[in-house]
């Protein structure tokens, strides 16, 4: 049985290469032009090529975005563009309008097309359409139950998609224009200012708002396997390094758990409890298990919440010294109990005693973001790994 | 350029009698973004007009209403209707396997934006679209004029700005502990601009406050082979039948003080036919 596909976002290269590291089995991200976020630092056609180049070594793969909804003055270059990142080496296109179906399937048919969830692609007769249409693989609507997943996917027997965690639109994606009547910025074209996160003024004492909690299906990734769905997406972006180490760490956790027949109550608790630590809203599974209703919703006050946990990033290890050579990320202190993790899925918990600066002077307290530390380890642990806290020493 | 209504009721000859020269009637509990909708008996009725009449079947289909919805557009084949608006892409599938006499309108809210994919789609059998609303006067004359599709345009009504499953309004309300209000109008934050928010059985959709008037391009729209569509959601009977008889005056007759008129009753707001949106596609050459 194929292996189900561990789909993860990277908004640049380093992030591209972490969350590989991390265990995504494929990554999506945009270029920069073509793509739904304009305001991502997004990958040049050289970048494209390098970031190929890193996947394809660990035999992985990497998806374009290519879903905006175009203008007619967008069309002009994009065959050109077209042919240049097919040359940088990505394996598949993400799009929306289906132009660019037969486009690509004509003129470079190496390379698969998978149909955007900007088509909120909800039943087997649509699926059905583009299957003939020679989409290679369906990105399903986020608003779809189980059931109605598992009857695409009896009925069409095609590659499909499926989100499982991140934010979530308030709309049917591609249905929403909100962005461009509020703030004149073309949402389905890159520049969507997340209008349905404001809190609009009625005829009620408060305010009606329609913003959504964030997409969280850990619990139900086993269901997804049995279902036959081919990929987990997961929504981000313009995600930080960080959150993605965290949420592509703890579902590889969880699928190579369910495919050794190892998965616990205990397993999965802890890698939940690890996700909703990144989580900087609140979450549900929304549509998976039942139609969603107003405990999905946000109605008062602010949303985000602030995470500061992140601590520190290993840029390498100074075998002589048995140091770990860190990027400071937030405050922190001698006696913080911390865990450092690392892109290979191990993990250490430890309390923060003796660290330096980079003159080797002693410290007490990290307090400046992007400063370089050094902190005695006793083995080499691989770049990227992180430190994150667990307990404050003391209140600070 | 030939008229077409969307009606507020049932009365078919008022509007014929004031210039309409077609229906579009979205089919209830089968259609999004619509506040007032019809029965199938009623699209019946309204076939016997002899005005071309065509159906809106555009909420996102799932895949148990499939089987529903083939009795239904065998039954819409039967009565002879002229055409289909449809969002969903199973519409096009359950059309060629259905080999139906009807023709196809594309018509996904805010994607008809450019020519190559509707002369994608008419290649498909399609033969109409219906413009997005968010383009701007020039990039739809360039499409009318290079499409090999034909098209509807909106002239005047409420535009849509977007659709949710969601059950906004009984979520809100049932937080309030207070009875559901529907619609009702909100006003955001920033411009301080108003929303129509309408839920029905597909879900909740917002629409603009203002009406769109399309006044200032209709010389252009005029003297073009494309339909326009006048919207009577949200405008009382009589305003609405003032509306399309001026409308259907200036075609017969394209006199400014119509278009005057027109202001006056509609106000001035005009969506984006002559506004661009600031935030394209970035461009980067050194690519």
């Amino acid at each position: 049985m194929k292996k189900i596909e561990l789909l993860s976002p990277a908004g640049d290269l380093e992030r591209l290469k972490v969350t590989l590291l991390y265990g995504a089995d494929a990554v999506y991200f945009g270029g920069q032009d073509y793509s739904l976020r304009a305001n991502a630092n997004n990958f040049s056609v050289e970048e494209m090529r390098e970031a190929a180049v890193f996947a394809h070594s660990l035999g992985k793969k990497v998806y374009l975005t290519l879903n905006i909804v175009f203008h007619d003055e967008d069309t002009k270059n994009v065959e050109e563009y077209i042919q240049k990142v097919v040359e940088a080496g990505i394996d598949a296109f993400i799009v929306s309008d289906p132009f660019l179906i037969r486009y690509i399937k004509e003129h470079h048919p190496s390379v698969e097309v998978h149909l955007s969830t900007q088509n909120s692609t909800t039943n087997s007769y649509a699926v059905n359409y583009f299957k003939k249409q020679g989409v290679d693989r369906v990105v399903l609507a986020r608003e779809l139950s189980k059931d109605q997943i598992k009857r695409i996917i009896e009925e069409t027997n095609m590659d499909v998609e499926v989100f499982i965690h991140g934010a979530m639109c308030t709309f049917f994606s591609g249905r929403c224009a909100f962005s461009n009547y509020v703030t004149n910025r073309d949402s389905n074209r890159g520049g969507c200012s997340q209008v349905c996160r404001f809190a609009f003024q009625s005829e009620e004492e408060q305010p009606f708002t329609l913003a959504t909690k964030d997409l969280n299906l850990a619990h139900y990734i086993k269901d997804m396997i049995e279902l036959g769905v081919s990929s987990l997406k997961v929504e981000g972006r313009m995600r930080s390094l960080y959150y993605l180490a965290t949420v592509i760490g703890a579902y590889r956790k969880i699928i190579d758990a369910i495919y050794e027949g190892t998965l616990s109550d205990e397993l999965l608790q802890k890698q939940d409890e690890i996700l909703s630590r990144v989580a900087n809203r609140e979450t549900s599974s929304h549509f998976f298990t039942r139609e969603a209703d107003e405990t999905d919703q946000y109605y008062t006050g602010r949303q985000e919440l602030s995470n500061q946990e992140y601590l520190a990033m290993v840029l390498d290890y100074e075998e002589e010294k048995e140091q770990l050579i860190v990027v400071e990320r937030n405050y922190f202190e001698k006696g913080d109990l911390v865990e450092l993790f690392t892109p290979s899925g191990k993990s250490y918990e430890f309390t923060i005693s003796d660290f330096y600066d980079e003159e080797e002077n002693c410290l007490e307290v990290a307090r400046h973001p992007e400063q370089i530390l050094r902190i005695p380890w006793r083995e080499k642990v691989e770049p990227y790994s992180m430190i994150r806290l667990l307990k404050k020493g003391k209140e600070s | 350029m030939k008229l077409y209504v969307k009606p507020s009721h049932d009365n078919w000859n008022a509007y014929v009698e004031q210039g309409a020269e077609g229906f579009l009637l979205p089919l209830s509990s089968y259609s999004s973004d619509y506040l007032i909708t019809f029965s199938l008996s009623q699209m019946e009725e309204c076939c016997k007009q002899k005005k071309p009449v065509f159906v809106i079947i555009n909420k996102i289909i799932f895949d148990e209403e499939i089987e529903p919805l083939k009795e239904i557009l065998n039954r819409l084949d039967r009565m002879g209707i002229e055409g289909i608006f449809f969002y969903d892409l199973a519409l096009l599938e359950l059309w060629k396997e259905g080999n139906f006499s009807f023709d196809l309108v594309w018509n996904q809210t805010h994607m008809v934006t450019n020519t190559k994919t509707c002369d994608y789609y008419q290649e498909q059998g399609v033969v109409y679209g219906n413009l997005a609303s968010e383009i701007t006067m020039e990039e739809m004359k360039k499409m009318i004029e290079t499409s090999k599709m034909k098209f509807f345009v909106l002239l005047s009504g409420h535009q849509v700005v977007a659709h949710s499953k969601r059950k906004l309004l009984k979520n809100y309300y049932k937080v309030l502990s207070k009875n559901v209000k529907n619609p009702i109008t909100i006003e955001e934050p920033i411009g301080h601009q108003k929303y129509d928010v309408l839920e029905d059985a597909t879900g909740t959709t917002f629409f603009y406050h203002e009406p769109l008037n399309s006044s200032k391009v209709l010389p252009i729209f005029s003297n073009m082979d494309v339909r326009g569509v006048l919207n009577e959601d949200f405008f009382s009977h009589q305003e609405f039948l003032k509306i399309l008889s001026l409308h259907s005056s200036y075609q017969k007759d394209p006199k400014k003080e119509i278009l005057d008129q027109l202001d006056a009753l509609l106000g001035t707001y005009t969506g984006f036919l002559e506004k661009k949106t600031i935030f394209k596609v970035k461009k980067h050459e050194e690519d």
